[in-house]
């Protein structure tokens, strides 16, 4: 018997987090709502992402704070990464801020990041991310906790290899450590858990990479099951958004994201030390290696190896295994 | 087996693609234009096909009528008939409050547009004697959109019977084609995406009268570029020994019975 596979299938990827979450496990949305639980749109309207393999693409994922009956594109940015993929080797990296970042903001003096969303919306976000970082995004995704709570709930749950315990109260985390399928409430707890974590915030932020990465593990795993699947997440995920991203543009990212291979993306939080401004807590971001890390991205989308900090969970994890 | 590194240069093959006509419904009216092609080389070959026959009836008829090459209802290299079997296409909205009834009929519409050309296309790759004893698939590429020709290209042994099937077959006969749709419409309630699930076999049958059962499976992504072309695909192929079919009951038998 012979047997011969070969895949042509083009590249691409719509925000991975959002596509990884709405469009990743094993039912899509079988109903349409009329507010949307997530929205991703272009960064900027003079900037034409280049999805042909040839330049990294740069998503930039922002988790809101919004509560309900809040604007959640204008309460705190309190997640906030930066998904590079390297279409051309089929890898990513997730760079994570802390959201206590002490920063300075596009017009507005410099405040902890997740303050900038309050300022000027996700737009005022990417500013102050490439400001910082003096990368250029492609992309915007958005969500809060009830449209991720809903994501993960309409997808059947995420799976996810939880890699220590996880309790926190004040979070509502109660995660023992193995593979298990995350429910809505789960992932969120899980995002937001820090009170758990020796390192807080840095901890929680590695952790919300966790969870985009195996995002994309349930995307990828569902389309080589069945690519036509595609279409139908596609469909799911367009009618639960808010966007004005073409449809060719995502469906071209959503075909990336599946030749994302989930175990060569790297995860990593930027490191910082807590230090104090006035009479706030803040996090003063060690930036040496923000500019290595940026100049890494800028180049292909990728870390060196010597540039890839420390996990903040490694202690946790170390003792798991 | 994931192609990673081709799926780089066929990044925007969802989005781009040559000029090419529309695929004809008739599919007589297909094959006449797909040879219209061939017409320079049949013209040169049109005078050695004469003498051939020529030839071919004198040593078939002899002086006293007797064939000497045997049967003379070689069949070998006719084109076989096959058509797939279409099953529901399948309409997937983007729109938040879609009509569902329209897109539906839409959706099988476009699948029984689509369908002929998948007729060929499966035909021309693994049944017509002219291409697989040549190994010229010129046909078959042609229904690829121009980012997703040249991986492709670089699949034809997995797309089509490969390049050296003439040394390897005497004869292919369809068995089982079955193939669905599902389309992807854009907000404005415009196709943007059909994916066709393919399941297609042919019996393949050796000099030494062995068989191997051609199975091919996958899936291929389309879009209305001038016409439908294959942007990307995922195909499969599960090719295995097989057993001599039976017997085909003899027209006479059933004569002689009665």
């Amino acid at each position: 018997m012979t047997r011969n596979r070969h895949l042509g299938l083009p590249a691409a990827l719509l925000a991975a987090w959002v596509a990884g979450s709405t469009l990743g496990a094993a039912t899509p949305p079988t109903t349409a709502r009329a507010a949307p639980i997530f929205q991703i749109e272009q960064a900027h309207a003079e900037h034409i992402p280049v999805l042909d393999g040839s330049e990294p693409i740069f998503v930039l994922l922002i988790g809101s704070d919004a509560r309900p009956g809040e604007d959640p594109a204008l309460a705190r940015a309190d997640s906030i990464h930066i998904l590079a993929i390297n279409p051309a080797k089929a890898k990513a990296t997730i760079v994570g801020f802390p959201r206590d970042a002490f920063v300075p903001i596009p017009g507005s003096g410099s405040n902890k990041i997740n303050a900038a969303m309050t300022i000027g919306g996700p737009e005022k976000v990417v500013e102050t991310v490439e400001q910082a970082t003096g990368l250029t995004m492609d992309y915007w995704a958005l969500t809060w906790f009830e449209g991720f709570k809903t994501m993960i709930r309409d997808v059947g749950g995420l799976p996810m290899d939880v890699p220590f315990d996880v309790f926190d109260v004040l979070a509502e985390a109660e995660l023992t450590a193995g593979p298990q399928v995350l429910t809505g409430p789960d992932a969120l707890a899980f995002a937001r858990a820090r009170h758990a974590l020796p390192s807080g915030d840095f901890g929680r932020s590695e952790n919300q990479g966790r969870l985009m990465v195996a995002a994309i593990a349930a995307f990828r795993k569902e389309f080589s099951k069945d690519p036509s699947r595609l279409l139908t997440w596609i469909g799911a995920g367009s009618r639960n958004a808010q966007t004005d991203v073409p449809l060719d543009e995502l469906m071209t990212l959503a075909f990336t994201a599946t030749t994302i291979n989930p175990k060569r993306i790297v995860n990593i939080v930027l490191p910082g030390s807590v230090a104090m401004a006035g009479s706030i807590s803040i996090v003063s971001l060690n930036l040496t290696t923000l500019d290595a890390i940026s100049s890494d991205l800028a180049n292909d989308g990728l870390l060196k190896k010597a540039n890839i900090p420390p996990s903040p969970n490694a202690s946790l994890v170390g003792s798991e295994t | 087996m994931w192609l990673g590194a081709v799926t780089a240069n066929l990044s925007r093959v969802l989005t781009e693609g040559p000029t090419k006509p529309s695929v004809t419904a008739d599919r007589s009216q297909r094959r006449a234009t797909n040879r219209k092609r061939r017409l320079p080389l049949a013209l040169l070959l049109v005078p050695v096909a004469l003498v051939g026959l020529g030839v071919a009836l004198f040593l078939i008829l002899g002086g006293n009528g007797a064939g000497i090459i045997g049967g003379g209802n070689d069949d070998s290299d006719v084109v076989p008939e096959f058509d797939f079997t279409a099953g529901r296409a399948k309409a997937v909205a983007t729109a938040p409050e879609p009509d569902t009834e329209t897109l539906e009929a839409e959706a099988e519409a476009i699948g029984e547009e689509i369908t002929p050309l998948l007729d060929d296309l499966y035909t021309n790759a693994f049944l017509d004697p002219a291409n697989w004893r040549e190994g010229d698939y010129e046909e078959v590429l042609a229904a690829f959109s121009e980012g997703a020709a040249s991986t492709a290209q670089q699949s034809v042994e997995v797309l089509t019977l490969g390049e050296t099937a003439g040394d390897v077959y005497e004869r292919v006969t369809p068995e089982k084609g079955s193939i669905g749709f599902t389309v992807l419409f854009d907000p404005a309630g415009s196709p943007n995406t059909a994916v066709a699930r393919v399941r297609f076999s042919a019996l393949g049958e050796h000099s030494d009268g062995t068989f191997t059962l051609i199975v091919s499976k996958g899936e291929l992504f389309l879009r209305d570029i001038d016409g439908w072309q294959i942007t990307a695909f995922d195909v499969t192929r599960q090719d295995r020994q097989a057993q001599a079919p039976p017997p085909s009951p003899a027209p006479s038998a059933s004569a002689s019975a009665s």
